[in-house]
């Protein structure tokens, strides 16, 4: 559903990304790795419309994605979240998820809406928070709130940046359940950038490997962790 | 809830409607002005209290109603209550072209691209003295075939109603939950499907015709146009009702409207420096009570509420 071909993005100087092909079917639990400043981030907002492209090709079930404003492109089905979490902050977390609701193309009665909206705050863990401003929210909470604005959105396609970070091993495993059961049983696909090695790895059905821009290979966990170029891009020289 | 509300509106406008009655002719001036500050002020939140464009050019807006219509009145004899709604188109016009031209900006840039807009506005008025007799002012006719302070008063009022009713049906609409996601986050809004750019424009149109609207008819209440009307001093006043009052809620305006156009006719008597001693307050206000007197207020109920 989604492809990419020569993905490049330039900022001054630095290659972002240099070069990058990546191909998605629907459904499917793809994780993104990479060390720090390996442009993972950057693929995100490419294909999110954030910025445009230096060069290269993006398209989505078959329609070019190029040149697509970022909220023209969450309306063809892509959502995503951000690494560090962009609630709107003088909002209660009803509200928040209320936004999304109402720009998705087939929008129904108020009522409605918001009962759907406290369904998927419930579905995140944040079923007793509707009503605070969103500023409130721990971090941990402020990540839970992304994830329920971006399935608001109704996507075929999740970009998840880093939903993991803060979490502990118990709370891991259940934000774990929820991704892998998005793909599954809703048929999402989902793109996922995760430093929670363990948890990435167990459950995606391949993964794609950045570094320094560049697309070091794509594989299996199993195939990706026993890579020497990956341990090597990871461990330095 | 809702049901005191619209009670509690109508119970409001009722006594508005038998106020005339019981006001001696400077008083009845009094509540016109307030009420033309009350549109001002209200428009002037819509933009900047629900999407953060912070336009030093809503006077400006005002000002092009007022000579939109009384030029057409003077030059072509067109009656202002065709002059008016005219005006008002013209400022949504340039509005929106005001809106496109800061789409991409921010804070003090929004600022300071409106604060320029306002004064290409003022060399224009005072080059053009032909057509605009500069700061002499232009007398136009009236809205009425024979003056009458009550007269004025009531279309005013049904003029600021309407305004008001376009403002709180907005807010209360997917619109308004729109423009507060904007005025919160931007990318966060573009991200999850909101129209940043028709949102951040409409904004600026609405906001702008309402200006309009409240210009050209206060204008043809004075029956003299003068600069004075898109001056800055009167940007700063309605700034200062807007902040004082409460940015971001729909009754704030309104409540700084006609407490500070009522407070600066008992200061008048000192000078004219009721507009400074204003700022003051508003600036102290942006700084330590953000939501103005309605936050405090509000702020005060949930605290004897709590203990
Ligand atoms: N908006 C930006 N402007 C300039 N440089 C950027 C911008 N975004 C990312 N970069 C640079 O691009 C590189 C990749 O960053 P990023 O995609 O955030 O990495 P990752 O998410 O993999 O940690 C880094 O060198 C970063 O400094
Ligand atoms: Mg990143």
């Amino acid at each position: 559903m989604l492809k990419g071909n020569g993905l490049c993005k330039n900022f001054g100087g630095v290659a972002a990304l240099n070069d990058v092909d990546i191909s998605l079917e629907k459904g499917s639990l793809i994780g993104l790795i990479g060390p720090n400043g390996a442009g993972k981030t950057t693929l995100f907002n490419a294909i999110a419309g954030a910025f445009s492209l230096s060069s290269g090709n993006l398209e989505f079930n078959g329609k070019s994605l190029n040149g697509k404003s970022a909220n023209h492109i969450c309306r063809l089905g892509i959502a995503r979240t951000f690494q560090v979490p962009r609630p709107f902050a003088e909002m209660t977390c009803l509200e928040n998820v209320l936004v999304p609701l109402v720009n998705r193309s087939r929008v129904g009665e108020r009522t409605a809406l918001l009962q759907e909206g406290r369904e998927i705050l419930d579905f995140v863990g944040l079923g007793n928070r509707d009503d605070i401003l969103a500023k409130e929210l721990n971090l941990v909470e402020k990540k839970r709130l992304e994830m329920a604005r971006a399935l608001c959105t109704n996507p075929q396609l999740l970009l998840l940046d880093e939903v993991l970070g803060g979490l502990n091993t118990q709370e891991i495993g259940a934000a774990v359940d929820l991704i892998v059961n998005l793909s599954e049983k809703r048929g999402i696909a989902v793109l996922w950038i995760e430093h929670v090695m363990g948890a990435i790895m167990g459950a995606a059905e391949r993964i794609i490997v950045l570094d320094q821009g560049e697309k070091l290979m794509e594989g299996t966990p199993e195939e990706v962790a026993h890579d020497p170029r990956v341990i090597h891009a990871y461990l330095g020289a | 809830m809702k049901n005191t509300k619209v009670i509690l509106a109508c119970i409001i406008v009722g006594l508005f409607g038998i106020l005339p009655l019981g006001l001696n002719v400077y008083q009845q001036h009094v509540m016109i002005v307030c009420l033309f500050y009350v549109m001002m002020s209200a428009s002037w939140n819509l933009l900047a209290g629900y999407t953060g464009q912070v336009s030093f050019a809503h006077a400006a807006f005002a000002g092009i109603g007022a000579y939109t219509s009384g030029i057409l009145a003077v030059k072509a004899g067109l009656s202002p209550w065709l002059g008016i709604p005219l005006g008002v188109l013209f400022a949504a016009v340039i509005g929106f072209g005001v809106g496109l031209l800061c789409l991409k900006m921010g804070g003090i840039y929004l600022s300071l691209t409106t604060l320029g807009v306002s004064e290409i506005f003022h060399i224009i008025i005072n080059n053009e003295y032909e057509i605009t007799r500069g700061t002499m002012g232009l007398q136009v006719p009236g809205l009425l075939v024979e003056y009458s302070k009550t007269g004025y008063f009531y279309i005013m009022l049904v003029t600021a109603i309407v305004s008001l009713l376009v403002i709180y049906w907005m807010i209360h609409s997917n619109i308004g939950l729109n423009f507060r996601a904007v005025q919160n986050d931007e990318k966060a809004a573009a991200s999850l499907g909101v129209d940043v750019i028709r949102i951040r424009v409409l904004a600026f149109t609405v906001s702008s015709a309402l200006a309009g609207l409240a210009g050209g008819v206060y204008g043809h209440y004075l029956l003299l146009i003068t600069p004075e009307i898109p001056s800055l001093d009167q940007q700063f006043l309605v700034l200062s009702m807007t902040i004082i009052g409460g940015m971001g809620s729909f009754i704030g305006p309104i409540i700084g409207a006609f407490t500070l156009e009522i407070l600066s006719e008992y200061i008048r008597g000192y000078g004219e420096y009721h507009v400074l001693v204003f700022g003051l307050i508003a600036l102290s206000m942006a700084r330590f009570a953000p939501n103005g007197v309605v936050g405090l207020v509000q702020a005060g109920w949930a605290k004897r509420s709590t203990s």
